[in-house]
């Protein structure tokens, strides 16, 4: 049982920052139908600018945090006004195409100045870990399991209560129908580039201290985001948060339960099994067309 | 914090490039072989320059390119000095085939002195051994890249199953050992390790209690750290590079399967940057009984090293201070002192042969005396041991446990 409680709490805190992957994905294809292949790229990008912060401008970690969660914002609006706007009408793999080449732009960008070796920032609690009863609780893992929750909080609070958000979510289900009735889209994607952006880079800076940092750290983070969207049902919200976590934790208990050498197959599994059994997800809809 | 201080490749194209261009500028000569002018040697090197290996790139290669470099200034050998070429593998095999195909048919360097991840470098075996071009392996460790032996490919890195004997030898020589648990990637690299490590335990009567997958760049290890608690071995072998093994030390501390007790497990690593593993985990306790096999002569900044380090910092002066980025350096000199038994009339074929007529070679930067014959192209197969001091200081230990407190 002890094994278990331990397991469950480290799969949560890698599957945070899954979720938080995850939760940038669907933002982006709610708004826009589609899939932002670049994303482990956004993740890799907040992971160097607060490694940056914190290395090169001696920032606190959390001010490095606050930097690289608003640098990865700017990106996001960047990617939105530069790149997909003016060709937001071309057919969708057009789209799709240009997420890859972001993808591959955004790692030549930052294999400049770090290709040439990997790097990391130190846990910011690298001591005991704190103890409660027989359950181990490492310090990092809560750390990052917290903030990410909070991230996750305040978007859906977002969504909820505020004009902005209602916006961002009457654009999602009818896009033709928000801009009728006076909504401004452009603010509508630009918004949701850039906080999707927000929450891959948040990842990206939370894992800093727990994972070495390279160019081409994104991919790996980018195919568990998807399974979390997929598992989730992708397009939901709350679907992505769940899928998330859950991954997390399958990737703990197949790695123990099972064997260790099925950890990084997990999310393939889960992402194959999801499509054909169960294609809609855990929280996705039926789609229904009127003809 | 960053891991290593870097900027070496705009210097190294700067002196390439000048070195190129006043060879170019010189009448071509007698050209006696590809890659070979009146003045000039060219050598090939290839390595993960980008990507999650690259502090085995630039850095590994900087180490024979210093050397090379430090030859030029004594006036080369037989009045030729060394240009180079570099390309990228990025530890993958598609990119290091073509960088390799880069090297031999466009770049047409005389030899290729490169190759860092097995896998990717076992991709180039074939286009290699077709060419006829000689080449030196850089940090590849797997035995059949060299075994059976390849007319045109040696190796002074230690080869995979040599590590693991070496790992399982010095597991073995601990006071006590009975119980050993292996943690490694799961591919080839890894598993020619591991082999020979089970076949030495067997003969010893070692039980091996575990074999668990940690996979590249992994961040989380909680799943074989609880799985190693339950074994509860005597000595954990861990068959991976600094980042992952970084990882399963800090959950090891975790949850308690390392701890500050007599019982608690050693760990034998793969690489000979202890304090460097320390650093990334980010907390000094785990440098108990913590050790890394290793081929280098010393650690970094021990008398062994003076002269390597000398000649490093001297052309790159800037560069990583890491004993990893002097893996390829004794390679350099078994060159060059082939080259020399060559003479003026340089051709790949005598220098295989001169290559193959190395003996005894001592004082290169490496722990062992380097020796070829027609039947073995793996020159050095004796590693040493490393580990650390309660007060941080690297020592070497040699190839079997003692005691340091009683030193």
């Amino acid at each position: 049982m002890t094994e278990f409680v331990i397991l469950v709490t480290a799969g949560l805190a890698n599957g945070s920052l899954y979720a938080l992957v995850a939760l940038g994905l669907v933002l982006i294809y709610k708004a826009q139908d589609m899939v932002q292949f670049g994303f482990g790229e956004i993740f890799m990008a907040g992971a160097f600018i607060g490694y940056s912060a914190y290395a090169y401008l001696g920032l606190s970690y959390p001010a490095s945090f606050l930097l690289a969660i608003l640098a990865g914002g700017l990106v996001g609006l960047l990617i939105e006004r530069g790149l997909i706007r003016p060709i937001a009408h071309f057919p969708h793999m057009t789209l799709v195409m240009v997420t890859v080449g972001l993808s591959f732009m955004l790692k030549g960008i930052f294999r400049i100045p770090f290709a040439q070796d990997v790097y990391t920032i130190p846990p910011m609690f690298g001591g005991s870990p704190i103890i409660i009863f027989d359950l181990i609780f490492a310090s990092q893992n809560l750390l990052t399991t917290a903030t990410s929750l909070v991230l996750t909080l305040g978007l859906l609070l977002l969504f909820a209560f505020t004009d902005l958000g209602k916006q961002m979510r009457a654009t999602a289900e009818n896009m033709f129908g928000a801009q009728y009735s006076g909504i401004n889209i452009g603010l509508v994607f630009a918004t949701t580039w850039g906080l999707a952006s927000v929450m891959g880079a948040a990842a990206g800076i939370l894992s800093a201290p727990i994972t070495a940092l390279f160019p081409d750290m994104g991919t790996r983070i980018l195919i568990r985001g998807f399974a979390a969207a997929v598992l989730g049902g992708f397009g939901s919200v709350p679907g992505a948060i769940v899928g998330g976590y859950l991954i997390g934790v399958i990737e703990t208990l197949f790695g123990f339960y099972v064997a260790t050498a099925l950890i990084d197959l997990s999310a393939f599994l889960v992402i194959m099994v999801v499509l054909i059994f169960w294609p809609r997800g855990l929280f996705g809809t039926k789609e229904i067309t009127r003809v | 914090m960053r891991i290593s201080l870097r900027p070496t490749g705009i210097g190294l194209l700067g002196k390439t490039a000048l070195i190129g261009l006043f060879a170019g500028a010189l009448p071509a000569g007698a050209m006696a072989e590809s890659g070979v002018t009146d003045t000039t040697i060219k050598i090939g090197l290839f390595g993960p320059l980008t990507g999650p290996a690259a502090i085995h790139g630039q850095p590994v290669n900087n180490g024979p390119i210093s050397v090379y470099m430090e030859q030029n200034e004594k006036g080369g050998v037989h009045g030729r000095k060394f240009v180079f070429v570099q390309e990228d593998s990025a530890c993958e095999a598609t990119k290091a085939l073509a960088a390799v195909k880069k090297l031999i048919h466009q770049d047409k360097v005389f030899m290729i002195h490169g190759g860092t991840c097995s896998t990717a470098v076992s991709a180039t075996t074939e286009e290699v051994v077709k060419s006829g071009v000689p080449h030196l392996l850089m940090a590849a460790t797997m035995d059949k890249l060299t075994a059976p032996v390849k007319k045109n490919i040696f190796t002074v890195q230690m080869t995979g199953s040599a590590d693991g004997r070496g790992m399982a030898r010095f597991a073995a020589s601990i006071p006590g050992v009975k119980k050993v648990a292996i943690v490694g990637r799961n591919n080839d690299w890894a598993e020619t390790k591991i082999q020979p490590m089970r076949q030495y335990f067997k003969e010893k009567g070692i039980e091996v209690v575990a074999r668990e997958t940690l996979e590249a760049n992994a961040s989380d290890a909680t799943a074989q750290a609880l799985k190693l608690k339950k074994v509860d071995p005597d000595v954990i072998i861990l068959v991976n590079y600094p980042t992952e093994s970084a990882t399963l030390l800090r959950d090891a501390w975790k949850y308690g399967l390392r701890s500050k007790s007599k019982d608690s497990p050693a760990v034998i690593v793969s690489t000979p940057d202890l304090l460097d593993l320390v650093e990334r985990v980010g907390n000094k306790e785990v440098l108990q009984d913590l050790y890394g096999i290793t081929v280098i002569a010393g650690p970094f900044g021990s008398p062994e090293m003076k002269k390597w380090e000398g000649i490093r910092y001297k052309h790159f002066p800037n560069d990583i201070k890491k004993s990893v980025a002097y893996q390829g350096v004794a390679g350099a000199t078994v060159v060059i002192e082939a080259l020399k038994r060559v003479g003026r009339d340089v051709t790949r074929e005598k220098f295989l042969a001169a290559m193959e007529g190395t003996k005894g070679l001592k004082d290169h930067g490496a722990a062992c005396s380097i020796s070829f014959s027609a039947s073995s192209h793996q020159g050095c197969n004796d590693p040493t041991v490393w580990t650390l001091t309660p007060d941080g200081k690297v020592v070497n230990l040699g190839p079997v446990w003692r005691d340091l407190s009683k030193n």
